[in-house]
């Protein structure tokens, strides 16, 4: 049986999500204007748009959900254990998101049928090829979250996707630790966590 | 607190972590080693942005550096400091989160944060410790 050939493209149509263009890395895009030292907050944000980036960020949730317990019959040893934590932890970001969503008026986004996430995942016939699609999926969501805490709006809200996002960070690094083992710069590629490198 | 107080303070925590690095990375070896050494360059790459953030705002960049633990003892005590370092940074960046306005400077401070946390990962794994053992990276 062979699956759908797996990018990131097909991923983000697949969730419906789309990502904008890469942002600025580092801190220098502040502007050089009097005003950049008291900050100016984008005017674009709103309630609307931060429940729609949160709702956004359930969808990655749900899809990671649906991944790792897809991938766990295939691991086996110290992976299973880290993949098995690492879903419970997916399951712990979908659910403090859908009550954000649901505080704010509004319908949390809900996980597809699991026959349908199968359908769009890769093929997956053993624990390297899970190792690779985990760590992608994962990547994904770290790039998601990094162009959408700076968009929030509600301090609250950057704070809370803030430790999710690191949380996903630090499941990448574990992933990509498994496959290329003690190798610092590979497991902690970037300077400015972008999602954007892998390995 | 101001953008630039924010940045200022987030810039002493990031030269702390150059300085402890610094002074770690020759008592360690192999894997440990290439770590540290890994990590102090991502440390400095952080201070260059801080340091041009403020310069953006056209104010003056002051050299102070945050208090760090004092290093001593073995290998595994010298990781178990920068463990907690990073914890500590990670809490200076997740208050940031809180205090920042400009959209560039929140996005510069989500991914040095994530960074800090990749990092206290890899090192909670050299020690054979749980690398990820919370859903909500706090710094706790």
């Amino acid at each position: 049986m062979s699956g759908p050939p797996w990018n990131r493209r097909d991923f983000l149509r697949f969730t419906g999500l789309a990502l904008g263009a890469a942002g600025s890395v580092g801190f220098a895009a502040c502007g050089e204007d009097d005003r950049a030292e008291v900050g100016v907050p984008d005017p674009r944000a709103t309630p609307q748009r931060d429940r729609a980036i949160l709702n956004g960020a359930l969808t990655l949730e749900n899809t990671a959900v649906a991944a790792y317990a897809t991938g766990l019959p295939l691991l086996r040893g110290e992976v299973r254990r880290a993949a098995e934590r690492f879903l419970g932890q997916e399951r712990e970001h979908a659910v403090a998101l859908a009550r954000l969503v649901r505080e704010m008026g509004g319908e949390p986004n809900r996980p597809k049928p699991p026959a349908e996430y199968r359908a769009a995942f890769p093929r997956l016939p053993d624990e390297a090829a899970f190792l690779r699609f985990a760590s992608d999926l994962e990547n994904v969501a770290i790039a998601a979250y990094a162009e959408g805490i700076p968009k929030l709006k509600d301090a609250r809200l950057r704070k809370l996707t803030s430790t999710i996002f690191c949380d996903e960070a630090q499941h990448a690094t574990v992933l990509l630790g498994a496959s290329h083992h003690g190798d610092p710069r590979i497991a902690v590629p970037e300077p400015f966590v972008t999602g954007k490198v892998r390995a | 607190m101001t953008d630039r107080q924010t940045i200022e303070r987030l810039l002493r925590v990031e030269r702390g972590s150059v300085r402890l690095y610094e002074v770690i990375l020759p008592e360690l070896r192999g894997e440990a080693r290439a770590a540290a050494r890994h990590f102090l360059g991502q440390e400095r790459r952080h201070v260059d942005a801080l340091v041009l953030a403020l310069r953006g705002m056209k104010v003056p960049v002051s050299d102070a550096v945050a208090p760090i633990p004092e290093p001593a003892g073995g290998a595994r005590e010298l990781i178990q400091v920068a463990i907690e370092h990073e914890q500590t940074c990670i809490r200076a960046y997740l208050s940031a989160q809180s205090s920042l306005k400009a959209p560039a400077l929140l996005g510069g401070a989500a991914g040095a944060m994530a960074t800090e946390a990749q990092q206290l990962a890899y090192l909670r794994g050299l020690l054979g410790d749980q690398p990820v053992p919370v859903a909500f990276v706090a710094g706790r």
